[in-house]
């Protein structure tokens, strides 16, 4: 019984900061987040390092192996490629790789957050397209 | 901007300010611009992109939450939804967004969970009609902020009325904003970029994308399911036969809606269908 008390003590307070004031993310943090971008590219590594700082469970995949399989244990997809224009200052030019490997039909029914332009090539032809 | 939008406020306070500093000659938002990245823009950071804000939300399944500076014009897209899908038109990754950014950023992640097994309702077919009021905005802007763009810009401008209508009223600005709001209610796409106007419903004097339209139908099909101009009409706005009008506004009249961008059609919103059908079963 004792140990019951001590696990409700803390389900209870783990939300709440040392300052009294509820930690707004707390209930987010089990969130399941992939990104889905140029493996290895500067991006996945500033994404990744942002996903692990607030969600408990989050990975990286390259784009191209973007499924509603390779995704169904993700709540939430970021789907990302590289600098379209290659003007973006980090370290490796990434220029030559500005058209995303796959499109995302309508059975692609999995939340996503498209950067930048790429959701103009996964799901092109959309209301969120360039035009 | 619609800094009252949930990715702004919840569950993180992302502390959106206004900068007025910097401030962008065709913006048409007072309050000034948030500023969601860092580093020069073409050096440090890339273009990133907006989709055409005109006639954007004509379908439930879209918001639009942000717009930015860009090229295409106010109302563009920079930040919006179509169904399961949310733009962040911003090129920066997490390692160049301002700390307000951040949590907005964060804020997306959370608020698109709700959207999970949501389709897209329809894909861009042309433009909105909502555009005339951009066309009228630039014909007023001619002899300012658009005057340094010249004899191609003021040409491109006048294209995009009918001839006819030119031909009456020139570029007088009044003049062609009179037009619009007289005939806006019977606008059609003639292709993806041009409009007609409807002869049939400006003798009715009937709008194509209000629920009376579809009232029209159904009393005149009850009176002779045969009706040659209901039938004209079914087909160019629902996709219908005569025959099919009465039993698919029967079943589906609650879900409608009338979208000028996915082709000037009364479409159906599959989701919310679906979701109430769920409901109902208890699933």
């Amino acid at each position: 019984m004792r140990w019951m008390l001590g696990l409700v003590f803390l389900v209870l307070i783990a939300p709440v900061s040392f300052t009294g004031e509820a930690d707004p993310w707390a209930p987010h943090r089990k969130l399941k987040v992939l990104y889905a971008g140029k493996e290895g590219g500067s991006r996945e590594k500033a994404f990744g390092a942002f996903l692990q700082k607030h969600f408990d469970t989050s990975a990286a995949i390259p784009l191209g192996k973007l499924s509603m399989d390779t995704a169904k244990d993700y709540d939430v997809v970021i789907v990302d490629w590289v600098s379209q224009y290659g003007n973006d200052g980090y370290a490796k030019r990434e220029r030559s790789l500005f058209s995303s490997p796959i499109r995302l039909g309508p059975e692609f029914t999995k939340p996503f957050i498209a950067m930048t332009y790429v959701g103009t090539q996964v799901r092109g032809g959309y209301k969120l397209d360039w035009l | 901007m619609r800094a009252d939008h949930t990715i702004f406020l919840r569950p993180l306070n992302a502390g959106v300010t206004f900068d007025k500093t910097d401030p962008w000659e065709l913006a048409a938002d007072p309050r000034g611009m948030w500023t969601v990245q860092t580093g020069a823009m073409g050096k440090q950071n890339d273009y990133g992109v907006v989709s055409d804000g005109y006639g954007f939300e004509d379908s439930p399944d879209c918001e639009r939450i942000s717009g930015g500076k860009n090229s295409k014009g106010p109302y563009a897209v920079a930040i919006g939804r179509q169904a399961n899908m949310l733009q962040w038109g911003f090129y920066c990754a997490p390692d160049r967004m301002t700390d307000s950014g951040k949590s907005a950023f964060l804020n997306a992640i959370v608020y698109m969970k709700q959207f999970d097994g949501h389709r897209p309702l329809t894909k861009k077919k042309g433009r909105s009609r909502e555009w005339y009021q951009q066309y009228v905005a630039m014909v007023r802007g001619l002899d300012g902020k658009y005057k340094r763009y010249g004899a191609s810009f003021r040409d491109y401008v006048k294209k995009q009325f009918p001839p006819a209508v030119i031909e009456k009223h020139g570029l007088d600005a009044d003049a062609l904003e009179s037009w619009r709001l007289a005939n806006v209610e019977y606008m059609v796409g003639a292709d993806r970029w041009k409009f007609e106007i409807d002869a049939d419903l400006k003798k009715l004097e009937l709008s194509n994308r209000k629920p009376e339209f579809l009232d029209w139908l159904v009393e005149r099909l009850k009176k002779d399911p045969k009706d040659p101009l209901a039938a004209k009409l079914a087909a160019r706005y629902l996709g219908k036969q005569p025959h099919e009008v009465i039993p698919f506004l029967k079943a589906n009249r609650t879900w409608l809606f009338f979208t000028d961008t996915g082709g000037f059609r009364w479409l159906v919103d599959e989701n919310a269908k679906a979701r109430e059908s769920a409901t109902a079963h208890g699933r």
